[in-house]
């Protein structure tokens, strides 16, 4: 009895029927390529979904606490260009990545006092400033390549013990990010907010505070972010960024992040970042086409979302 | 199957029954419309006039029992049926688009068009003239809904649904929160809508306002029918008295608090232009204030401006000779207050989160440093789970998942983990079964036995004479008046509210 009921409660579970999908997939893919299932291929795979790994850390914090940002992806761009331009200047990689990294940071802190001081959707703030950082990033790259030269090569071509730093990376800010939502109380108040920032207000919490404190962590995670794709790339050129926003929110969606805000998990998020990785990585080993790896996505997501749906509805 | 229909009746009931999570909402009624009458229905909050109107509707399924709608027998109504069978509802609340004209709103979803099928803007606002002129209307029919007064929308409202040539029509609360003279212009159009042959159930808790306009006047208390009455045949006492039933109702008894001798709470004209008038009253500790009034009087105004959820024009309070005027609902709470909301669903609870989370989210505060202490949390929150009894599988459960009145313990137990000196409740029983009330009753009591301040704002006039020591009476955003000791009855209150009433009105 006690037991059926359990195992009902872990099918209504999106993490746990996320993880299932995962290992149908694989399983799948590995008997129709034997390239797919080996520890390079695997390796390969997280070192490509790092930098949208740790991008949506910050957006699974902003969609949780009732926001949401389509700015990010200029916002790496920004700090990308920043950081490579000030290296291509001369700079050294010390004060030209605590640059970049700082520019991540400030524009989040931007986003998030408008958001939170105006009480306007986040949407169409977001999508305003998205448009204003990209603008910054054309100005300070003046539309050119600039190229690394070589310098800044530890965060994204290095290894530690066999494993790929941008992979180590990922897997610290996920699990810094856990434990900050776990343990502190802003984690919680970042759930309050999201679940109903009415009874929040009410019940005494520092909305506005809070808020920008979320778009702050965001902000890091992103300038993280920045740095390791720049260093990977050896380059930065003004729209280097263009497509995060949607691939995280999409993961984080995937992943059981309710878009309403104040459900979901960063385990999720990361499940649902890895099964994006994995599908168009399983694409590419089987030669299909990358237009309709762009279809495959898109399928996946309304899945994803109707699943969710149909979820939370039965609730 | 039609069965015999007595002649005259367009709507009839039949054993009709309803049951939320922990409520017997609607219980084995029977009723009945008469062709062209006004046929009121009153009762309290919670009486079960709202579940009424929508099983008529078909907006709510009965778990039992049938409706007739002229010969033809329901006992499963959707709203579509309904209106196809000559029903039509005006809800409470106006469900009119703002930026469309009067015109375009009355013919929403069936507008009037052209040979090219484009809409015949010219011949809509004729016929929308026409509709309006039956009933002697004179509403611009080119004015944009925003433009309206409530009283102008409402009409709108009904207007819109006599378009529909309706048989039957279903008003709720038309007149809650208008004043005496739009009230007299609404309750003429209801009276004329009757002499145009149409039934009217009027759906109201203004006594006076029925006495003046039913026909007859069916009594609902606690989802039965207490009685049905012709006009004639009853005065404004023995409608009360049905109404409020009394000797049935006292199922609680006042407990002798020792209250201090001198006040500690003291609000002094305490105002918000618009919203509420000075008001100033002063509270002992151990005391159990209530605040009384129609809805609309600027009871939850009074509550708001209090906690901080808005900010006084003018005014102050102070508790034990310091001021804590409170601009934000978080210094109110470091002051020592608590509110517990009008509708816990919308700003009192996390209903997609878990138990626990609901109890501890606004005390949050009061522990140093940033972690949250999980292990101590949960013993916390175990033991007010069983301070409290409330009724769930475990801390960590989803409160949305829970019954009313255990989530409405989930707000208390959220509330008593900060430790306040001030109760503010703001009708703390709405939507509760009376068991989970009584134990709400017993609280309250024991706060109060504790020192503790309450201020306990109810429509439930029993619930009010039942818990409080003294009662203030507020009409139109000010304090009219006020009971202490013996003279805090349900009549009394009651009497104070409608008297209150008769001087505003000739003021």
């Amino acid at each position: 009895m006690t037991r059926s009921l359990a195992l009902r409660g872990l099918l209504r579970n999106q993490t746990f029927i996320l993880f299932l999908t995962l290992v149908a997939f694989i399983i799948i893919v590995s008997s129709l390529s034997s390239h797919f299932l080996t520890l390079s291929n695997l390796l390969n795979v997280l070192q490509q979904i790092a930098v949208v790994g740790i991008i949506t850390v910050g957006m699974t914090v902003v969609i949780l606490s009732g926001g949401l940002d389509i700015s990010v992806g200029t916002v790496i761009s920004l700090s990308a260009s920043v950081t490579a331009v000030m290296i291509g200047n001369g700079a050294s990689v010390a004060v030209a990545v605590i640059a970049g990294f700082a520019i991540a940071v400030v524009s989040q802190v931007v986003n998030g006092v408008i958001i939170s001081l105006t009480k306007c959707i986040p949407i169409i703030i977001t999508l305003g400033t998205m448009s204003i950082y990209q603008g910054f990033a054309l100005l300070v790259t003046g539309g050119y390549t600039h190229n690394l030269q070589g310098a800044f090569q530890f965060l994204g071509r290095s290894d530690v013990l066999y494993i790929p730093v941008p992979v180590l990376v990922l897997v610290a800010v996920n699990i810094l990010v856990f434990l900050l939502l776990k343990y502190l109380k802003f984690g919680r108040r970042v759930y309050v907010l999201g679940a109903n920032e009415n009874a929040a207000f009410v019940s005494g919490i520092n909305i506005i505070g809070n808020k920008i404190l979320v778009y702050t962590v965001h902000g890091v995670t992103a300038g993280i972010a920045a740095m390791v794709l720049v260093s990977r790339v050896g380059s930065a050129i003004a729209v280097m960024g263009t497509g995060y926003e949607l691939r995280s929110i999409a993961a984080a969606v995937i992943g059981g992040v309710s878009i309403m805000g104040g459900e979901g998990t960063i385990l999720g998020a990361f499940l649902g970042v890895v099964l994006l990785g994995l599908i168009s990585n399983a694409l590419n080993i089987l030669n299909v086409p990358s237009s309709f790896q762009n279809v495959a996505l898109g399928v996946v997501i309304v899945l994803a979302v109707i699943i969710s749906t149909m979820g939370s509805k039965r609730k | 199957m039609t069965e015999e229909v007595p002649a005259g009746i367009v709507l009839r009931t039949e054993g009709l029954s309803k049951s939320f999570p922990g409520v017997r909402a609607f219980d084995n009624v029977d009723f009945d419309l008469r062709a062209g009458e006004i046929h009121c229905v009153v009762g309290e909050n919670g009486a079960g006039k709202s579940t009424f109107i929508k099983l008529l509707s078909g907006v709510l399924t009965p778990d039992d029992g049938a409706v007739w709608i002229g010969p033809v027998r329901f006992s499963h109504l959707t709203p579509r049926l309904s209106q196809q069978h000559g029903v039509q509802t005006v809800y409470q609340e106006i469900e009119l688009a703002p930026s469309l004209s009067v015109a375009e709103n009355l013919f929403i979803g069936n507008e009037v068009t052209g040979p090219l099928g484009l809409i015949d803007y010219g011949e809509m606002e004729r016929r929308a003239r026409d509709l309006l002129g039956e009933f002697d209307l004179s509403i611009d029919v080119k004015a944009r809904n925003r433009q309206l007064s409530l009283v102008e929308q409402e009409i709108v409202q009904i207007v819109k649904a006599l378009s529909k040539r309706p048989k039957i029509l279903i008003l709720d609360e038309a007149t809650a929160s208008f004043s005496r003279k739009e009230i007299t212009r609404l309750l003429n159009l209801v009276q004329e809508i009757s002499r145009k042959g149409v039934s009217v159930l009027y759906i109201s808790h203004h006594i006076e306002e029925v006495l003046s306009i039913a026909d007859r006047i069916t009594v609902l208390r606690d989802g039965h029918k207490v009685g049905c009455f012709r006009r004639e045949e009853i005065t404004i006492e023995g409608l009360i008295a049905c109404i409020l039933g009394t000797e049935a109702r006292a199922f609680y008894r006042k407990s002798a608090h020792r209250i201090a001798n001198d006040a500690s709470l003291h609000v002094k004209g305490i105002a918000k232009d618009g919203m509420l008038h000075e008001v100033s009253f002063s509270v002992s500790a151990g005391e159990v204030l209530g605040i009384a009034g129609p809805i609309g009087a600027g009871k939850t105004e009074l509550a708001r401006l209090l906690f901080g959820l808005e900010k006084p024009d003018r005014g102050s309070v102070s508790y034990r000779g310091v001021e804590i005027t409170a601009h934000t609902p978080s210094q109110a709470i470091r002051s020592g207050m608590c509110l517990l909301t009008e509708n816990r669903r919308i700003d009192g609870l996390l209903l997609r989160r878990p138990l626990f989370e609901n109890v501890t989210f606004a005390g949050l505060w009061r522990t140093l440093g940033p972690f949250l202490g999980l292990r101590t949390e949960r013993s916390r929150v175990r033991s007010l789970i069983g301070q409290l009894d409330i009724k769930c599988t475990d801390h960590t459960q989803v409160v949305g998942k829970l019954s009313g009145g255990n989530q409405q313990k989930v707000v208390l137990a959220k509330w008593f983990s900060n430790a306040p000196d001030i109760y503010i409740f703001d009708e703390p029983t709405v939507g509760i079964d009376v068991g989970a009330k009584q134990e709400i009753y017993a609280l309250i009591s024991a706060l109060a036995d504790q020192g503790k301040i309450l201020l306990i704002i109810s429509s439930d006039l029993p619930e009010l004479a039942a818990l409080c020591s003294r009662v203030i009476v507020m009409k139109d955003r000010r304090l009219v008046g006020e009971l202490a000791g013996t003279d805090v009855t349900e009549a009394g209150i009651l009497r104070l509210i409608i008297e209150e009433k008769g001087e505003a009105a000739t003021a």
